[in-house]
């Protein structure tokens, strides 16, 4: 047979499998992800994907509003009796998806399971502030402290499972919740599907079905949407990507405020980097407009520290820094870092990274503006499991990483308290101020908000000064749809109830 | 043919047993620590200890490395750190998709290389012969994560042929395949054809031309007989390959292969996965070896097995 034969084999072959292919179901929304979410009990999942999509299927005590605030859920309500008893009455009515009534044994269940498995359950840490938990009757619960502990609140919003679930082999394959969506079926590693909750009680969804594609490759997610297999990407189409999507799709693309926070971290036992003044130089280096207007198209806002502007806790007075050359050039001169003559560099410093291609990217942009004041950079990107091993260890001079999702101010206790240095901890840097610990202290013992805020926004501005994270920026929620949805609407922690709201034009 | 079989699955054992203690030590030996993936930063020092103690990360690397021979030895790979998924399930669910993978890429190669190398040395030098080695060098020299999504772009988004991604549809294996094969095609015809050039010029072609053996039959039957020699272990080689797993494609067409599981769990530190992985592979490629090795003797009765 002639070589040409084979090709026309080929094609025939590929046009007649063409045929077999499927129509999209009107009914069912298709969201891709980066990450397959393999735990979706509420009690267990870590990680953003495995928490988001388990909030689809769960309901916490409490929410998050729009504003950041929390507010009830499958709570009636909640109240402090004193500052260690808090007292939870549960809404009547609400049922699980296989139609048993949520009763406070649920809910007791729940968190005792978490304090049975101790650090297996990342909600652990909060819920070790738990002295007791008594019922009261079958819609009431009070919680007993150990001490005052405003965060305590922020872990109410973890997902409720049945007080069956362990005796229930099939719930960790098929979760059941009293979420606006019932778990379906799921194949590992390619998609999860999910279906309406008829009987939500906040209302149920307007589409039928929902279904979580896993696909880990951005250019094939994109192709994807392209393709119309896909109605929905949230945070996971580079920045840089829209302006082109956009001209030649018509795709709707919203975007909004997060609460994620980029910054660059210092080693603070390096003897460079322990003094402020090469940390405020090195403030001043960082064209954070010019980043953010060529690298991420202009997503995100220019961030003054951790909480985003949107947070009820975040301090207006802070300004942050502005690019300015000849500032960061006096102050290493200040600092004891002349310029040498000649090619010679003030000094030398390693930027460790990820081998993520954005991360690296960044961190080559950023070695060019220190080189702008003599300073060396040399970027070295690692595994993963190297990079955070090094980060946890101290083993860096510099990094960046993102902050996902903060929501509760008592994320500066856990980064910059001076007893959270590593291993128990987030402190990479071995930041230590006395102030810091005690005013991030006395916020975590007071529930009312503005009495929590007088104390972070003094320790915003010791932060902002000493500077043991220089902050990039906040990076915006951004969300491409297909040009026939209408009804989604984002969130600051990038959640995906607006999944619930959706609907085909 | 049988004792050179048990010879070879013989030496299967000492060969597999070097490969899963080089990447046993390689593993624990390079920095990184489940322990951290698993509770994360905020966990105390009781609790990491008490997971260190149950990973038996606290013993001694040989006495690790003991418990995992016996493990081995008694076809017991674990469970994954992360969500105590059985190892075996977890290998078990990527066989398939890997292996039909590997066979179609290797169907698209050989349909493509062979005819190809075949015809361009028949007519050397000639404008089809620079045609399809301009091909050739275009297939070696674009990577898969380049030429997948100009494969998806053409067949998928223009034509519509195509599904752009996954396992769900039988045809979604058509253009992963096609992207592995025809980069391998490349190789494989450029082999072929020096090959065949090779052949060519040797003095039992002329001496058959002289007896006047057909022309057909003289290139089917001798000459391509004797160039496929080469070509066979190129191919077998690459067949093993395959089966180990073809991480960027399968990334790009979002295939649930073995090559990106590997990938995954040797990121996340996932010691019992990587290893149970790496069992599966070093396995594989030397019965792929083993096999080509047969198939070399039935191509060339000079070689005898034995």
């Amino acid at each position: 047979m002639p070589w040409w034969r084979y090709f026309l084999v080929l094609i025939i072959g590929l046009g007649l499998v063409a045929c077999t292919h499927s129509k999209r179901d009107p009914q069912e929304l298709v969201v891709a992800l980066e990450e397959y979410p393999n735990q979706l009990d509420p009690r267990f999942a870590r990680g953003a994907y495995n928490v988001k999509i388990a909030k689809l299927l769960f309901n916490g005590l409490l929410k998050y509003d729009q504003n950041l605030k929390l507010v009830p859920d499958l709570a009636e309500k909640y109240e402090f009796l004193s500052d260690q008893t808090l007292r939870i009455t549960l809404k009547k009515g609400i049922h699980f998806h296989d139609g048993t009534e949520l009763k406070i044994d649920d809910v007791l269940f729940t968190f005792q399971s978490v304090l049975k498995a101790r650090q297996n359950s990342p909600a652990y840490q909060d819920f070790s502030k738990i002295k007791s938990l008594e019922k009261i009757d079958d819609y009431t619960l009070v919680v007993q402290l150990k001490e005052p502990y405003a965060p305590f609140l922020t872990a109410l919003i973890l997902g409720i499972v049945p007080h069956l679930a362990d005796q229930q082999s099939s719930f960790k394959d098929h979760p059941i919740g009293t979420g606006p969506f019932k778990f379906l079926q799921q194949q590992s590693e390619r998609f999860i599907l999910l279906e309406k909750n008829p009987d939500y009680f906040a209302g149920p969804a307007h589409l039928s079905r929902v279904r979580i594609r896993t696909i880990k490759d951005e250019t094939t997610r994109v192709l994807e949407l392209i393709k119309g297999n896909i109605d929905l990407i949230q945070n996971a189409v580079p920045p840089n990507w829209l302006p082109w999507l956009t001209k030649h799709y018509p795709f709707q693309v919203l975007h909004d405020k997060s609460i994620n926070y980029q910054y660059l971290g210092f080693n603070l036992r390096d003897p460079i980097l322990s003094n402020v003044k090469v940390r405020w130089a090195i403030a001043y280096l960082l064209d954070i407009d010019n980043l953010i207007q060529f690298k991420l198209k202009g997503y995100a806002q220019p961030a003054t520290g951790i909480l985003s502007p949107i947070h009820w806790a975040y301090n207006q007075k802070l300004l942050g820094f502005h690019y300015d050359l000849e500032k960061a050039n006096a102050l290493l001169d200040d600092a004891g870092f002349p310029d040498p003559p000649g090619e010679a560099p003030r000094f030398k410093l390693t930027y460790k990274t990820s081998t993520n291609a954005s991360s690296v990217d960044m961190a080559l942009a950023i070695k060019e503006l220190f080189h702008r004041a003599h300073i060396e950079v040399e970027v070295k990107p690692y595994d993963w499991g190297i990079f955070y091993k090094d980060i946890r260890t101290g083993n860096f001079q510099l990094f960046s990483l993102l902050w996902v999702g903060v929501t509760d101010p008592d994320i500066f206790y856990q980064v910059f308290a001076s007893n959270q240095i590593p291993p128990h901890g987030s402190n990479r840097g071995f930041y230590a101020n006395s102030q810091v610990d005690e005013l991030a202290k006395l916020a975590q013992k007071t529930y009312d908000p503005d009495r929590r805020k007088s104390y972070y926004d003094p320790l915003q501005e010791i932060v902002a000064n000493e500077l043991p994270y220089v902050s990039l920026w906040h990076p915006d929620n951004i969300v491409v749809l297909q040009k026939d949805l209408k009804g989604y609407y984002l969130t600051p922690n990038a959640s995906f109830e607006g999944l619930v709201s959706v609907y085909r034009e | 043919m049988l004792n050179y079989l048990l010879k070879r699955l013989l030496f299967l054992i000492p060969t597999v047993f070097s490969v899963i203690t080089l990447v046993f030590f390689l593993i624990h030996i390079i920095p990184g620590d489940p322990v951290d993936f698993i509770l994360g930063e905020n966990a105390n020092v009781q609790d990491r200890m008490q997971l260190v103690k149950t990973l038996r990360l606290d013993r001694n690397l040989w006495v690790q490395y003991s418990y995992f021979i016996k493990d081995v030895l008694t076809l017991n790979f674990g469970r994954s750190l992360f969500d105590q998924t059985l190892v075996a399930r977890l290998i078990a669910s990527r066989i398939l998709p890997t292996f039909c993978l590997a066979l179609l890429s290797m169907v698209v190669a050989i349909s493509v290389a062979l005819p190809l190398g075949f015809f361009s040395a028949l007519k050397q030098n000639s404008s089809f012969d620079h045609m399809a080695m301009g091909f050739a060098l275009l297939g070696i020299s674009i990577p898969t994560f380049y030429s997948g999504p100009l494969l998806i772009l053409f067949f998928s988004i223009k034509l519509g042929w195509l599904p752009v991604s996954g396992f769900e549809q039988y045809s979604g294996i058509i253009l992963p395949a096609l992207a592995l094969g025809l980069a391998l095609a490349a190789m494989i015809s450029r082999m072929t054809r020096a090959s065949m050039l090779e052949i060519l010029k040797m003095d039992f072609v002329r001496t058959a031309r002289a007896k006047g053996l057909k022309e057909k039959v003289l290139l089917v039957r001798h000459v391509l007989r004797c160039a496929l020699l080469p070509v066979v272990t190129i191919i077998g080689l690459q067949f093993g390959a395959l089966l180990a797993g073809a991480v960027v494609t399968e990334k790009v067409f979002n295939w649930p292969g073995l090559g990106t599981l590997l990938i995954t769990e040797i990121q996340r530190r996932n010691y019992p996965v990587v290893q149970g992985c790496v069992l599966t592979i070093s396995i594989t490629y030397i019965v792929v070896n083993m096999l080509t090795d047969i198939f070399y003797a039935k191509l060339d009765p000079r070689v005898r097995l034995g």
